[in-house]
């Protein structure tokens, strides 16, 4: 019979291993949240610095506007610049920050020629002189393209759903979802697989507890229980209660061992025949029961001659030659007899007779034997 | 029903995951509690309120300008100098921040010690907070005061020019807090001008 032996350590695993993956997805979850508020806050940040970039960019063609018409004192423009100055810093360092930012083409580079030509200008604006009209007009006419191309890039990559950054955000975003896909998915599995281990060991711990340990046969309380349920649903049966003559000799003289490996030989034998028609079960010791679905005598006859036919060959114990004998007694229920005791009392009388009359067939019951057998009992304890 | 080896097991690994979780949440999932401590009033870029500057900072080393609302138990103004600023006690720390790659270097008096110079003996509770580009919050100023915010004069040691956000930029040092990252950018206004204190106790 197959007792799968306890994986005790792979037990203890398991046990550690379920809150492990419960673990695993609320720290996904966590990640997918983080990863979200993160997202929000690059994306706000991005377009926060480039909008105020561009902010900036008009105020100072309005502003070179004014100083141009005397309007607006040098210091003012000065102010101007050195803050449209601190908007190109902040957008360029965002960009170096933001991956996403950074992966727009060309607008790292779009922003970076704007700031160099603006750059050009700290000279003459620190120098004191005024500056000519014309080299105004000029640099307005820069910021202005500066500012339409930032536009652009705002519009269409930054601040679209479509664009390439909300694209790029969805995707780091998409990651953190798989890796709460892949720990739920580790979690369930795992629980699956403990349920299966479950069901199983309980169909192996049901088997055990209805089946003899050493022949692997129907235990009494399960042969038994079959009986009264063949008894209870009034089935047409038959009963025999099977004896192995002289097993108490080969104990004594082979030892236990050996007779525990003649049992489970005959067990095999067992099943290899009686098994076919009926259940077979150990009642204990040398005794067995064979409960079969049939009253025809005559076919029960010849599954049992089945099995003496292979028990005329010897078993070899220990290089001797064992030949099993058994004795068999036999009744038949109709539907009748609703009574397991009775019955069993019954093929255990018919068992009786053949033994004492060392029939190897199987003898069956007749209504006398309870009576003689009552009758002999009866003597034997006066 | 009987717990067996296992199942203690199983509900220690449970109680230290759950341990760690809570770990976890309260160390990186930190939100700043309380009533909004920022209020953004004015975006930057919008100038509308910068008629209201006080001449006195066009003078050289003239750097903020404080204001007393009415009713908050403050002078109406005073324009606060680099000397005056510099000779508060000066805190210095680095920091990692949002408008860096690196760690940098802030040094400057606490906003506290700033707004008990120029208002001493009381205790703040909203203020004003204005930049050049236009950019001001309200702030409440006791939500805020624990992460110990500065004003800062010099950035890695140099004073700061208008192009590299100065020159006053409140900074905290963030490292020292377990806030989450960006959470207190709001607080951070550069190119710093003019504070007003509205309430006080």
């Amino acid at each position: 019979m197959p007792i799968r032996p306890r994986p005790a350590a792979a037990h203890t695993l398991h046990w550690v291993l379920s809150p492990i993956f419960a673990f695993a997805i609320y720290l996904a979850v966590l990640n997918l949240g983080s990863t979200y508020f993160r997202l929000e806050n690059y994306q706000r940040e991005a377009i926060w610095s480039l909008v105020h970039l561009n902010t900036q960019l008009q105020s100072t063609q309005h502003d070179i506007q004014l100083y141009g018409l005397g309007e607006l004192a040098v210091k003012s423009l000065r102010t101007r610049y050195e803050l449209l100055w601190s908007k190109f810093d902040i957008t360029l360092n965002n960009i170096e920050q933001d991956n996403m930012l950074g992966e727009i083409s060309g607008l790292h580079q779009a922003i970076d020629a704007s700031f160099d030509e603006f750059k050009a200008m700290e000279s003459r604006i620190y120098s004191g002189e005024t500056i000519a009209p014309e080299v105004l007009d000029k640099w307005i006419a820069s910021l202005s393209h500066s500012h339409e191309i930032i536009n652009r890039f705002l519009l269409h990559e930054v601040a679209d759903a479509d664009g390439s950054y909300s694209k790029s955000s969805w995707h780091t975003l998409l990651k953190s979802l798989y890796l709460v896909a892949a720990a739920s998915l580790l979690f369930f599995v795992h629980i699956g697989y403990l349920l299966l281990t479950l069901m199983r060991e309980r169909s192996d711990n049901l088997f055990q507890l209805s089946h003899d340990s050493l022949t692997g046969l129907a235990n009494r309380n399960h042969a038994m229980s079959m009986l009264d349920e063949f008894c209870r649903e009034h089935m047409f049966f038959t009963l025999a209660i099977i004896d192995l003559n002289e097993f108490k000799q080969v104990n004594d003289v082979h030892g236990h061992p050996a007779g525990d490996q003649i049992l489970m030989h005959l067990s095999n034998e067992f099943r290899e025949t009686l098994s076919h028609y009926g259940l077979v079960g150990r009642l204990g010791g040398d005794e067995f029961i064979w409960l079969v679905n049939t009253t025809d005598r005559e076919l029960v006859a010849r599954y049992f001659q089945k099995l003496l036919e292979r028990l005329s060959q010897p078993y070899l114990l220990n290089e001797h030659q064992l030949y099993l004998r058994l004795s068999a007694g036999a009744t038949t229920c109709h539907g009748d007899n609703p009574n397991p005791k009775s019955l069993m009392a019954q093929a255990d009388a018919a068992m009786y007779s053949a033994k004492k009359a060392r029939s190897p067939d199987i003898s069956w019951y007749k209504p006398e034997q309870s009576l003689e057998k009552s009758l002999s009992s009866i003597i034997g304890i006066f | 029903m009987i717990c067996g080896k296992n199942c203690a097991i199983a509900i220690l690994t449970l109680m230290i995951l759950t341990g760690l979780g809570f770990y976890i949440s309260q160390n990186y999932l930190l939100m700043p509690d309380g009533k909004p401590m920022i209020l953004i009033t004015n975006k930057a870029g919008d100038m509308s309120g910068m008629e209201q500057r006080s001449p006195k900072l066009d003078q050289p080393d003239m750097l903020l300008e404080m204001r007393g609302a009415a009713g908050s138990g403050c002078p109406a103004e005073e324009v606060l100098s680099e000397q005056q600023l510099g000779s508060l006690p000066q805190q210095t720390f680095k920091t990692r921040h949002t408008w860096s790659k690196d760690a940098e270097t802030f040094s400057g008096p606490l906003l506290s010690d700033v707004l008990s110079l120029f208002c001493p003996g009381r205790e703040f509770r909203e203020l004003h907070l204005r930049a050049l580009d236009g950019y001001a919050i309200d702030l409440n100023f006791p939500t805020v005061e624990r992460y110990r915010p500065i004003v800062a004069l010099t950035l890695n040691g140099e004073r700061m020019r208008v192009r590299n956000k100065g020159h006053l930029w409140i900074m905290a040092p963030l490292d020292d807090y377990k806030v989450p990252a960006r959470s207190l950018d709001e607080l951070l206004i550069w190119q710093l001008y003019q504070i007003t204190v509205n309430v006080t106790e």
